[in-house]
């Protein structure tokens, strides 16, 4: 008996959305280090040593600043992506694709987005394209060449059947 | 890896946020570490090869009663700003470039200060600078903090002048200040 294999749980989702909200807070709270940091040395400042205080704090910025930036665009916003399309897999709308399926090599990206591979079902002369999160690829990549029952909600893959 | 791909790819935002580091921490420092004209003696040294902090910080070290800031520039600082120059209460400048910058000066007679046996400089029969630095001996005040005479550069000697704008003319701060300059290595 095929067994439907979902690439999300609701485990999953919520396991998603505690991370977001710790990278967030890890992201925040640089932020805040560095802040503090500043104000610090501002507070330390005098007339003689104003010179090397400013060049001091000009750096803790610049370097506190850089971190909270990758944390943000890295962590923070890959996986907020990631929760918004995995609470999507679970509640759109479902279709159903049936072929053989063939898994692309290159990992993309829709700028402002997810990031996913491409891949295609052939069913006799008939192709359908779809995609799959890139976090959850490796899932469907162990079926590479094999006959499946894709379920798919707005183009991306939710859950599986081997056929 | 993925750091450095982060990077390049959204470089644009690092360099704005080390841009508005620097501008808005340059700002707050100005802010922390300015002073009223009445309580500030500002030292414009006509050369780049400068050690600005330095000196600054050794003038600083016996500055005149009621002074909260001694503050030195070379004339690059003013590039933006040619209006500030005309405020500074001491200047140093080369004979050469004197005579530009005379609606800045005031007359020596005028400024409380002392010449002594010092060289001086003139414009129309009018003494407005002293002798600080001179090019034949090479020997000047303040030497190891401005470097008078750069290595390739025709030597010229420098003369100390007073603000026409300084607001330390009455108390005496100029004059001082000027006292203790002549008096640093």
């Amino acid at each position: 008996m095929n067994t439907t294999q979902e690439l999300y749980s609701r485990e999953d989702l919520a396991r998603l959305e505690k991370k977001t909200k710790r990278a967030g807070r890890a992201a925040a709270i640089f932020a805040a280090v560095t802040l503090m940091i500043c104000v610090l040395l501002c507070c330390l400042t005098t007339q003689t040593n104003a010179a090397r205080m400013e060049k001091a704090t000009v750096a803790a910025s610049v370097l506190g600043g850089w971190i909270v930036i990758y944390l943000y665009n890295n962590p923070v916003k890959d996986l907020r992506y990631e929760r918004g399309h995995a609470q999507m897999l679970l509640e759109g709308e479902r279709e159903t694709l049936e072929g053989v399926l063939e898994l692309s090599e290159q990992r993309m990206r829709i700028r402002g987005s997810i990031r996913f591979y491409p891949l295609t079902l052939t069913d006799g002369d008939e192709k359908r394209r779809s995609k799959v999160i890139a976090a959850r690829a490796d899932a469907l990549r162990a079926k590479n060449g094999k006959r499946l029952r894709l379920y798919v909600v707005n183009g991306y893959a939710a859950a599986f059947e081997e056929l | 890896m993925n750091i450095l791909k982060n990077f390049f790819s959204q470089w644009y935002k690092y360099v704005f946020w080390a841009l508005m580091s620097v501008f808005f921490w340059g700002w707050i420092f100005t802010l922390l570490t300015d002073a009223p004209a009445a309580k500030k003696l500002v030292l414009c040294v006509d050369r780049p090869a400068l050690r600005d902090e330095a000196l600054a910080e050794t003038l600083s070290a016996d500055r005149p009663e009621g002074i909260k800031l001694i503050a030195v520039h070379s004339f690059d600082y003013y590039i933006f700003d040619t209006e500030e120059l005309r405020c500074a209460d001491l200047y140093i400048v080369g004979e050469r470039e004197a005579s530009t910058y005379i609606e800045s000066f005031r007359p020596l007679d005028d400024s409380g200060f002392a010449a002594g046996g010092r060289a001086l400089w003139t414009h129309e029969g009018v003494a407005y600078g002293v002798l600080i630095y001179d090019a034949e001996t090479r020997e000047g005040a303040a030497a190891s903090y401005i470097e008078y005479t750069a290595e390739g550069e025709t030597p010229q000697s420098y003369y100390l002048f007073f603000g026409a704008e300084s607001a330390h003319r009455e108390d005496g701060a100029a004059a001082t200040l000027a006292e203790i300059l002549f008096g640093l290595s």
